[in-house]
C-alpha cells in the first residue's frame, strides 16, 4: 500500500492508496496541518484510507487533550506514532490493530516486533539506518507482521525538544524568527552539505541534505506499507514520486526530470558505525 | 523518608570500586558487547564478576548497560550473553532495544530498566514498559520536576532520573547526526558528538549573517538544588552520567551526592553552594539544571566556543598507607611539587588540607612528581587513608 501526505483535497487523485494527514499542534509540522474536524470531514468525504501522523514524543499533560482527540479520530484507518504512551489510548478505543509503531531508529531486526506483539501491536516502521540486507532479513521472518518503510523523501536525523533557533537568536539578541519556515538549512562549518531544518511547537528537527529514493529497492521487497515523506519536497516532484512508485512513471523519466544528485539511497548499501570491538 | 539509590557510572574496575567506596549505592557499567559508549573501557565478563563480587561485599549493586540497537546478525549471541550475566549475579540490565528486552524478559529473571535511549517522558509509556517486563524506567532528560512528580503519581514502575552529567541535545535515541556526518552510529556506541560542532544558518541559499556560529549543544546537567525534591517525590534512583569520565570525576560526584543525600536524610542540609563547591574541581564544562525547572530556553544551551578546558586539579590517589612509617604509596595523575599544599577528599569525611612534605621516586627523594600514573611515596603532615584523593588547592 502506497501512503502519501495530502495537503489539499484538490490533489486527492494524485495521491497513493492511502493518505496521511498531520494534526495541527500534535503532529510534526507539514506546510498543511488539519484540525480534528477537518480530518473527520476528509475521512467522511473520500474513499481512500486515511492515516494520521502523530509521531512526536508527548509529555505528561499532552495526554489530557490527546485522549478525546484519539477518541474522535478513531474512525481513521491508521495511526503512525512513536510514543508508546499512545498505546493506552489506542486500546481504549479498540484501534490498536490500526496503530503503526514508527520510532525512527529502533526497529532494526526481526525480534524487535516480538516484544510488542503480545500487547497487540503488529505494524512497524523499519529503521532507515539499516542496510537493504538487514531489511531483507527482517522481511524473511515477518510471518503475519506488517512492515512500513519510508522509501522516499528527506530523512529526519535529529529530533530535539529544544527550540534551537529561538534560543540562539534570543541568546545573541537577534530579532529573527525561523519557526515554521520550510526554507531554512544549516551547514556544519567545515562541510558543504546543507541540512534541512524545521522548528515548531514540537521542537527542532534536522533532516538530511539528500532525498532518499529507494524505489528500485522496495519494488523487490515484500513491504506492506510504503511511505513517501513529503516535507521540503516541491509539490510537482512529490506528485511525480507517487507516479514513480505507482509505476506510472519510469525511473529513467523521473531522473531525466530531476537532478539525480538530489537523491541518495540512504543506508541501504552503506553500513554505518562499526562498534569499537569490530574495528 | 526513603533515600533513593545513588547510581554512578564506571568505565573500568578501578572507577567501579572508587564510586562505591566514595558513596554510590550502585554502579552501571558497559560490557564489551551490546553497550553504548564504545570508547569507554568496557568490562570483560571476568571484570564484571570481580566488580559484582566487590559491590555485593559492600551490599551494593551493579547494573549492566545492554543498550545498543542491534542489527539482525548481532542478536544471535544476546541470549547466551544475558544468561552469562545472570550467572554472574549482576543486579540488573539497562536496555533500549525491543529485541533485547524480549530476550531478557523471556529468558532471565533479571531486573530490567528501560534505558533513557527510549526517551520515556510520560506515565503512559512508563506503564507500558512496566506492564511488559520492565521494573524500572530511566526517564528522558526532557522531563521537568513537575512532570516527574506526576509520572511518579501515575505509575508503579521504579523511576530512575538523571541528576548530573552530559545532556543529549536531541531526545536520546533520536539522533543520527553522527551516523551521517561521521559514519559513526550513535545508537551503537559511536556517537561523534556532532551536536557540539559549529553550524551556519541559511535561508534558501543565503547565509544568515551572524557574529557567532549557530550551536545546538547542551550545557551539562547539575541538579544539586533539585535533589531534595526528587527525594520527596520518591524516585527510586538518582543517576549520574559519564561512563567515559575520569576516576576523579567518579569519586567527586559519588562523594558529593552521598554527602547531600545523607544530609537530607539527617535533616542537616547545607546551603546549595556548599555542595556546588565540592563539585567544582571535577567540572570543566558549563552547566545548568537541565529541564528540571520546566524552562526550555537558551539558559540550558551551550554557546561558548569551546566548553572544555583541561583540568589539572586531580593530583592522584593513595594506593596504600603505612601508618607506622606515615607514608603513602601514591599514584600520580598531575604534576605536583614538594611542600605543595593539597586538599584531601576521603570517603565519609569532610575535606581537609595537607602539605606534601616529601616525594620519593624509586627510593630517591625528588622535588616533584611529574608523570601521570607514576607510583611515588609521599609523606604528608597529616594521616591519609587508602583511596584518598589529593587535589590541587
Amino acid at each position: 500500500m502506497l501512503i502519501t501526505y495530502l495537503y489539499d483535497l484538490s490533489e486527492l487523485d494524485k495521491m497513493g492508496d492511502a493518505i496521511v494527514l498531520s494534526l495541527k499542534d500534535y503532529s510534526f509540522s507539514q506546510p498543511k496541518m488539519f484540525t480534528v474536524d477537518e480530518i473527520i470531514n476528509i475521512k467522511n468525504t473520500i474513499d481512500k484510507k486515511v492515516f494520521l501522523s502523530i509521531t512526536p514524543l508527548f509529555h505528561e499533560d499532552d495526554f489530557i487533550s490527546l485522549r478525546p482527540i484519539i477518541k474522535k479520530l478513531s474512525i481513521l484507518d491508521g495511526f503512525i506514532f512513536q510514543d508508546l504512551g499512545l498505546i493506552e489510548l489506542f486500546k481504549e478505543n479498540n484501534i490498536l490493530d490500526k496503530a503503526i509503531y514508527a520510532p525512527e531508529t529502533f526497529i532494526t531486526n526481526h525480534l524487535d516486533r516480538d516484544y510488542f506483539r503480545p500487547s497487540g501491536l503488529n505494524i512497524f516502521l523499519i529503521s532507515r539506518e539499516i542496510t537493504l540486507e538487514d531489511i531483507k532479513n527482517i522481511l524473511d521472518k515477518k510471518e503475519d507482521t506488517l512492515y512500513m518503510y519510508q522509501a522516499f523523501g528527506y530523512s529526519m536525523m535529529f529530533y530535539s525538544y529544544r527550540h534551537h533557533f529561538e534560543n540562539y537568536f534570543k541568546h545573541y539578541g537577534l530579532n529573527l524568527d525561523l519557526s515554521n519556515k520550510y526554507n531554512v538549512s544549516i551547514k556544519e562549518e567545515n562541510r558543504s552539505e546543507l541540512y534541512k531544518t524545521i522548528e515548531d511547537n514540537k521542537g527542532f528537527r534536522i533532516y538530511k541534505d539528500k532525498i532518499l529514493n529507494a524505489y528500485k529497492e522496495v519494488k523487490e521487497l515484500n513491504i506492506d506499507y510504503i511511505l513517501l515523506e513529503r516535507i521540503f519536497i516541491d509539490d510537482f516532484m512529490y506528485y511525480d514520486s507517487i507516479k514513480l512508485f505507482n509505476s506510472k512513471m519510469s525511473l529513467t523519466s523521473f531522473y531525466n526530470k530531476y537532478d539525480k544528485h538530489l537523491f541518495d539511497k540512504g543506508y541501504l548499501y552503506h553500513e554505518v558505525g562499526l562498534l569499537k570491538e569490530e574495528k | 523518608m526513603n533515600i533513593p539509590e545513588l547510581l554512578l557510572p564506571a568505565g573500568n574496575l578501578d572507577k567501579l570500586k572508587i564510586a562505591l567506596i566514595y558513596g554510590a549505592d550502585a554502579v552501571y557499567i558497559g560490557a564489551k558487547y551490546y553497550s553504548l559508549r564504545a570508547q569507554a573501557s568496557n568490562f570483560t565478563l571476568d571484570d564484571i564478576k570481580e566488580g559484582v563480587e566487590f559491590a555485593h561485599s559492600l551490599n551494593k549493586k551493579v547494573y549492566i548497560t545492554v543498550n545498543v540497537i542491534p542489527r539482525e546478525r548481532e542478536i544471535g549471541g544476546v541470549l547466551d550473553y544475558l544468561k552469562k550475566l545472570e550467572g554472574l549475579k549482576v543486579d540488573g540490565l539497562i536496555i533500549s532495544s525491543p529485541a533485547i528486552l524480549e530476550i531478557a524478559r523471556k529468558n532471565t529473571n533479571l531486573h530490567i530498566s528501560i534505558s533513557t535511549q527510549m526517551s520515556v517522558i510520560n506515565s503512559y509509556a512508563t506503564n507500558y514498559f512496566y506492564n511488559n517486563g520492565a521494573s524500572r524506567v530511566v526517564l528522558g532528560r526532557e522531563c521537568s520536576i513537575d512532570e516527574i512528580r506526576k509520572i511518579k503519581k501515575n505509575t508503579k514502575a521504579e523511576l530512575e532520573v538523571f541528576i548530573h552529567g552530559g545532556m543529549c541535545s536531541a531526545y536520546s535515541g533520536r539522533c543520527t547526526l553522527s551516523n551521517y556526518m561521521s559514519n559513526r552510529d550513535a545508537n551503537r556506541g559511536g556517537c561523534a558528538h556532532s551536536c557540539r560542532w559549529n553550524y551556519l544558518v541559511y535561508e534558501d541559499e543565503s547565509k544568515i549573517d551572524t557574529d557567532y556560529p549557530f550551536q545546538i549543544a547542551s550545557k551539562d546537567l547539575v541538579s544539586i538544588e533539585y535533589i531534595k525534591e526528587l527525594v520527596e517525590i520518591g524516585v527510586e534512583s538518582l543517576k549520574i552520567e559519564g561512563r567515559m569520565k575520569s576516576l576523579h570525576y567518579v569519586a567527586t560526584l559519588s562523594y558529593t551526592y552521598r554527602k547531600l543525600l545523607d544530609d537530607i536524610k539527617n535533616n542537616s542540609l547545607k546551603e546549595y553552594d556548599y555542595y556546588l563547591k565540592l563539585l567544582e574541581s571535577s567540572e570543566n564544562r558549563e552547566n545548568a539544571s537541565g529541564f528540571f525547572s520546566g524552562r526550555n530556553d537558551d539558559s540550558i544551551a551551550l554557546y561558548s566556543k569551546n566548553g572544555l578546558e583541561a583540568n589539572q586539579s586531580f593530583l592522584g590517589i593513595v594506593l596504600d598507607y603505612d601508618k607506622n612509617k606515615k607514608e603513602a604509596l601514591f599514584e600520580v595523575r598531575n604534576h605536583f611539587e614538594k611542600l605543595e599544599k593539597a586538599e584531601v577528599m576521603s570517603p565519609g569525611k569532610d575535606l581537609f588540607d595537607i602539605t606534601i612534605l616529601n616525594i620519593y621516586k624509586d627510593g630517591i627523594e625528588t622535588s616533584s612528581a611529574k608523570n601521570a600514573l607514576d607510583k611515588v611515596i609521599i609523606k604528608t603532615d597529616k594521616t591519609l587513608n587508602k583511596n584518598d584523593i589529593l587535589r590541587r588547592i
